[in-house]
């Protein structure tokens, strides 16, 4: 920017100016300014029970993964079991909690919970199991830690699950669902649950070890899930419809319909020229025009892949719509390139892409990469931005692994009314040739087109 | 407040006691209002960036770490509400300056003109440029103080006040004679222990 002026300014000019700032400033509006700092306080507590957070980690035991999901768009009810549930003790905060999704509350007021009452203690820690809900596809582990630093406010505790043999399970696996009124005041145990859910191929086990670590050690319970409880509720309808958004063609395969989600598979149409990343709104309609949601899903785009919607089997709806408002996709080919020893971002797919940070995490190098000035729609959801278990290749054509301990790490935060996602990605310690070259798998782009498919 | 007192409040504000974190946040006020108001030049503005950054306090007060930093990490936040604030009145100063340009040919200027020419001239800077500028000559903060508010090494912080000199087009050859930039540095009274170390 230029400024232009008539004259030459002088050090006289900015003197002068500086005094008259003092003067004003010596007359400060005190009671227009303590009022000022109280509707701060004030606004501060009310736009902090708007801001969400959710940080979701993802363990996969499987090569199948898939890292779509959205933070919008589920139904809220309200029934009244729900609100009865909500005054026994201490099970209000988990009715508040699972408040966000329709499939859980519907399981809930239909009492398909199993409860359960389990805990481990150690070195003051203590950690509670209050009741777990299944079906054949889903998991949702209701559960307690309290301790030393440990309160609702704890932000994320280690955690654990794997099948009686020991084995990981190859799921989606949610955990920090963090909803709370920030009016409130602040409880000294830490609620949540661990969501579980299951690739389509891989069965539900009998029994499941899970365990959370708190402070120094694991706290370990087994859980015996009864299948006979939902042995007999499942709907499955097949399809091998077709259709097309943007340009890219799809098949829905066929739907299974269970207590706890709506899973539907599809397949990719090989000769599809743009990478597809996520349906826009895609949901599940019914004759009465009830909505179901989905926020999950497994697999990426490229071939065979499944969404899961809330569920809608407590309803039972006599017709059933699909319904998307168009497809988030992104060019093949595209390469972000780092230095990280400069911390410097050298080329992007997308200008709001960046290297936030490189952090010495003992072992390894821990990147942060920053996506923000998103739009809404983009903002919401989470990318594949590098390929998992992927390479990348410094200067001198040296090729390393992207280490990969339990999934990518992805952050989404929504205060001060910016939406930033931060995506955590692990590199090995080596004497690298500035910059790195990473390929890029997904970034941020779409395009809408309405489309409604009958399901049943 | 003494300095204990202060520290005492934050560790407390940070826990999620909110009258402590009133009382924390009145003893920097004027520090909050002053550095606003010369940057905003004008009490509405500088009351409404005062709120937005007690508002921003008050949702991240978790996040502070020392008690002793809770100064400075305020003050790096009302910045950043007050260059955000700036973007969004980007468009009014557009339109302001194409009358200024107008008013400022017929060339009558007394010293008023001129104070009122400098402020704006300030104003119409951008972001980075005018907070510097109005760090250092009109809050009389040292190149070390504003470098460490706005996380940036002191090299960039003396880069953005020389480019800020030209665009103003101030010589500041007749700045009381000291150092740094042909002026004296005038720091301390009452600014000193904005930053804390």
């Amino acid at each position: 920017m230029d400024i232009r002026s008539n004259r030459e300014l002088g050090s006289q000019d900015l003197l002068n100016d500086k005094r008259m700032l003092e003067s004003e400033l010596a007359l400060m509006p005190e009671e227009p300014l303590d009022d000022a700092i109280r509707k701060g306080l004030e606004q501060g507590r009310s736009r902090a029970v708007r801001t969400k957070r959710k940080r979701i980690s993802w363990q996969t035991a499987g090569a199948m993964l898939c890292i779509f999901m959205l933070l919008t768009g589920f139904i809220r009810v309200s029934p009244a079991f729900a609100k009865m549930m909500k005054e026994i003790p201490g099970f209000g905060k988990f009715v508040e909690l699972i408040e966000y999704d329709h499939s859980l509350q519907s399981a809930l007021n239909h009492e398909f919970m199993q409860p359960v009452g389990a805990s481990a203690e150690s070195n003051g820690y203590k950690m509670t199991v209050e009741s777990i809900m299944a079906d054949q596809q889903r998991l949702v582990i209701l559960y307690t830690v309290e301790g030393p630093g440990i309160d609702e406010n704890t932000s994320f505790v280690d955690f654990k699950v794997k099948n009686s043999n020991g084995k990981e399970l190859e799921a989606l696996i949610g955990t920090s669902h963090y909803y709370r009124s920030e009016d409130e005041a602040i409880e000294s145990k830490l609620y949540d649950y661990l969501d579980i859910m299951l690739n389509g191929t891989a069965k539900m086990p009998e029994n499941i070890i899970f365990g959370v670590k708190p402070g120094d050690d694991w706290l370990e319970v087994e859980l015996s899930i009864d299948h006979e409880r939902f042995a007999e509720m499942s709907e499955h309808i097949v399809l091998d419809k077709t259709f097309e958004v943007g340009d890219q063609s799809f098949t829905i395969k066929d739907a299974l319909i269970t207590p706890l989600q709506v899973m539907i598979n599809f397949e990719s149409d090989p000769g599809n020229e743009l990478r597809s990343n996520l349906f826009i709104d895609i949901a599940l309609v019914d004759e009465k025009g009830r909505k179901y949601s989905s926020n999950m899903g497994f697999n990426t785009m490229d071939a065979e892949f499944s969404r899961q919607f809330q569920s809608s089997y407590f309803e039972r709806p006599k017709e059933l719509t699909l319904m998307l408002e168009g497809l988030h996709m992104s060019e093949k080919g595209k390469i972000f390139v780092i230095d990280t020893d400069k911390n410097e971002t050298l080329r992007t797919p997308l200008e709001g892409i960046i290297l936030d940070s490189v952090k010495d995490a003992g072992d390894h190098y821990e990147l942060k990469l920053k996506m923000s000035g998103l739009d809404d729609l983009s903002s919401t959801v989470g990318y594949t931005f590098f390929e998992h278990n992927g390479r990348f290749k410094d200067a001198a054509g040296n090729s390393y692994d992207i280490l990969d301990r339990s999934g990518t790490q992805i952050e989404m935060t929504s205060s001060d009314g910016e939406r930033v996602s931060n995506y955590y990605y692990n590199i090995p310690k080596a004497d690298y040739v500035q910059p790195l070259t990473f390929e890029v798998i997904q970034y941020p782009g779409y395009v809408k087109e309405p489309i409604s498919i009958r399901i049943k | 407040m003494e300095a204990w007192e202060k520290e005492a409040y934050a560790a407390a504000a940070i826990k999620g006691d909110e009258a402590a974190l009133f009382k924390r946040i009145e003893a920097d006020k004027s520090k909050l209002y002053s550095i606003a108001y010369s940057y905003m030049r004008n009490e509405t503005d500088a009351l409404e960036a005062v709120q937005e950054t007690v508002c921003r306090v008050w949702i991240k007060r978790k996040t502070l770490r020392e008690p002793k930093f809770f100064t400075t990490w305020m003050i790096r936040i009302l910045i950043r509400v007050c260059m955000d604030e700036r973007k969004k009145k980007k468009r009014e100063l557009t339109s302001f300056l194409g009358i200024r340009k107008e008013t400022a040919a017929d060339e009558q200027e007394t010293a008023t003109d001129s104070r009122v020419d400098m402020a704006e001239h300030v104003k119409a800077l951008p972001n980075p440029y005018r907070m510097v500028i109005v760090l250092k000559y009109y809050r009389d903060m040292t190149i070390t103080d504003i470098a460490e508010l706005l996380e940036k090494p002191d090299g960039t912080v003396r880069t953005w006040l020389n480019k800020a000199l030209r665009m103003l087009r101030v010589d500041m050859s007749q700045w009381e004679g000291g150092n740094e930039y042909g002026h004296k540095e005038q720091s301390g009274a009452g600014q000193s222990g904005l930053v804390e170390r």
